[in-house]
């Protein structure tokens, strides 16, 4: 049979509705960032923030009242973003730390004032490269970054958002900015902003 | 505080996160130590490069509104398959009294079956056994709410799930009757002789459909129907009463299956609704 008039909705339908507008409708701002910084560009971010948007309706239910709902939908945008783009994760630990003490190293070797480098960095880097670098980042460095120094969260929100301990963001935070450093560094070295060998 | 100490401090120093009296040792240990001072300095920088440059950037109105579309969607969809009685039942003015008058009813309705013949090998035409009498009797316990469907559903596709999920043995039927505010569907099994049941609510008027397979209603023992009634199904696979103009029934047979429905709006309103063009 062809479809013959708007549905009745029932009263619990309408007011899972409205519940869930009022809750989770004034998050998309945050989430719409994240899914920009994450995806790396706006069409990604939008279909990922849709996504998020849907499956949090469908499984309202589950929510737990009184919980973090923004810790909620993050999670579930991040899962959708890893089912959607298929990413193996890297693991925190499997980043090769030792390249990032290399990179503190090379400049203490070239006798680089940081003062110096942050004032031609700050000065000459554009936000499409530094966006281009956080892009570049592995995942779960890259969340605690965008989450502590765009959304600016606290350790803990940040802790509860990504289900790990503090200490947790706090090492991944720490890890994330190194290799982000090193990233810019090497992007300012090639495009002679700075010098280096 | 020693240099590992300050590497543990550092994000925290930076982020603005550090107690006072630890904030204090971070600063002293900074200001002997070079090498930790050039670190924290860097880890400082990209947490600034990344503020200054990566902006935060407000939703596009164009995605809110995809965002919110698409919720209102999920939300209208939600009310199409919603097959929840009682959600039906809060929502429905009209179907309260309804299940209050039909509790009992309907557990006899769904166990035992639309009244019918309660008598086996019937074979002559009687006013027990006759499948219009029956379907006038039956439509007029659901109107005054003693018999209440197995399913009731604004959604139109609703019936034709609930009948492809029942046990008969023959293709129901689905009137396409538009603009109804709910649409109801029961199967009853008497005795083998298997019937669907459909009820159509538009506004005040009530449609009521009784189905079963041609040949028990045609030369079976349970059922039976006016000569006349079988002779005109046979010939032109419709009948009304033609005797009582007035008379609100309308039958025929379609695929094999027999179709009685009787409405409290007039024949040929009925017949215009069951024969859309």
């Amino acid at each position: 049979m062809a479809s013959l008039r708007q549905p009745i909705v029932s009263r619990g339908t309408k007011k899972k509705h409205a519940e869930f507008e009022a809750e989770a409708l004034p998050h998309m701002d945050v989430l719409y960032n994240f899914a920009l910084r994450t995806a790396g560009n706006a069409d990604d971010a939008r279909d990922l923030l849709q996504e998020t948007y849907l499956k949090a309706y469908r499984f309202w239910d589950k929510y737990e009242k009184g919980t973090n709902i923004r810790a909620w939908l993050f999670r579930i945008m991040k899962n959708s973003y890893i089912n959607r783009y298929r990413k193996e994760t890297k693991e925190p630990d499997k980043v090769d730390y030792d390249d990032i003490e290399n990179f503190y190293n090379s400049i203490r070797a070239q006798s680089t004032d940081p003062n110096d480098l942050q004032q031609q960095l700050y000065g000459n880097l554009l936000g499409d490269e530094v966006t281009k670098a956080l892009q570049s980042l592995p995942d779960d460095f890259r969340t605690v970054v965008i989450l502590c120094d765009i959304e600016g969260l606290t350790y803990e929100e940040i802790a509860e958002f990504i289900e790990c301990p503090i200490g947790t963001v706090r090492s991944r935070l720490h890890r994330g900015r190194k290799l982000l450093q090193e990233k810019l560094y090497e992007y300012a070295r090639q495009q002679g902003i700075i010098k280096g060998d | 505080m020693d240099c590992n100490g300050v590497r543990q401090h550092a994000g925290s120093a930076i982020d603005g996160f550090l107690a006072n009296d630890v904030e204090h040792e971070f600063q002293a240990h900074l200001e002997r130590c070079k090498p930790c001072r050039e670190e924290v300095t860097l880890e400082k920088l990209s947490k600034q490069l990344v503020r200054r440059h990566v902006s935060w950037i407000p939703t596009p109105r164009s995605i809110q509104t995809l965002v919110v579309s698409s919720l209102h969607q999920e939300y209208k969809d939600a009310g199409w398959a919603d097959d929840s009685w009682v959600a039906r039942v809060t929502r429905s003015r009209i179907l309260v009294p309804v299940l209050a008058g039909g509790a009992v009813a309907a557990a006899f309705f769904l166990m035992v079956g639309i009244p019918s013949d309660q008598s086996s090998n019937l074979s002559a035409h009687t006013a027990e056994n006759d499948i219009i009498h029956q379907s006038f009797e039956t439509f007029a316990l659901l109107k005054a709410g003693q018999l209440v469907p197995a399913m009731v559903s604004s959604a139109p596709e609703s019936v034709g799930r609930f009948f492809q999920r029942s046990s008969l043995q023959f293709g129901v039927q689905i009137p396409d009757i538009r603009g109804c505010d709910w649409y109801g569907g029961s199967a009853s099994d008497n005795r083998g002789v298997k019937q669907a049941h459909l009820l159509y609510k538009l506004g005040d008027e009530w449609v009521y459909v009784c189905e079963m397979n041609g040949d028990d209603a045609m030369s079976g023992v349970q059922l039976s129907l006016p000569l006349a009634a079988k002779i005109a199904l046979t010939r032109s696979g419709w009948y009304t009463d033609p005797t009582h103009p007035n008379c609100n029934v309308v039958v025929w047979k379609k695929d094999e299956v027999v179709c009685v429905a009787v409405s409290t709006m007039g024949k040929k309103r009925l017949l215009a609704l069951l024969t859309p063009q």
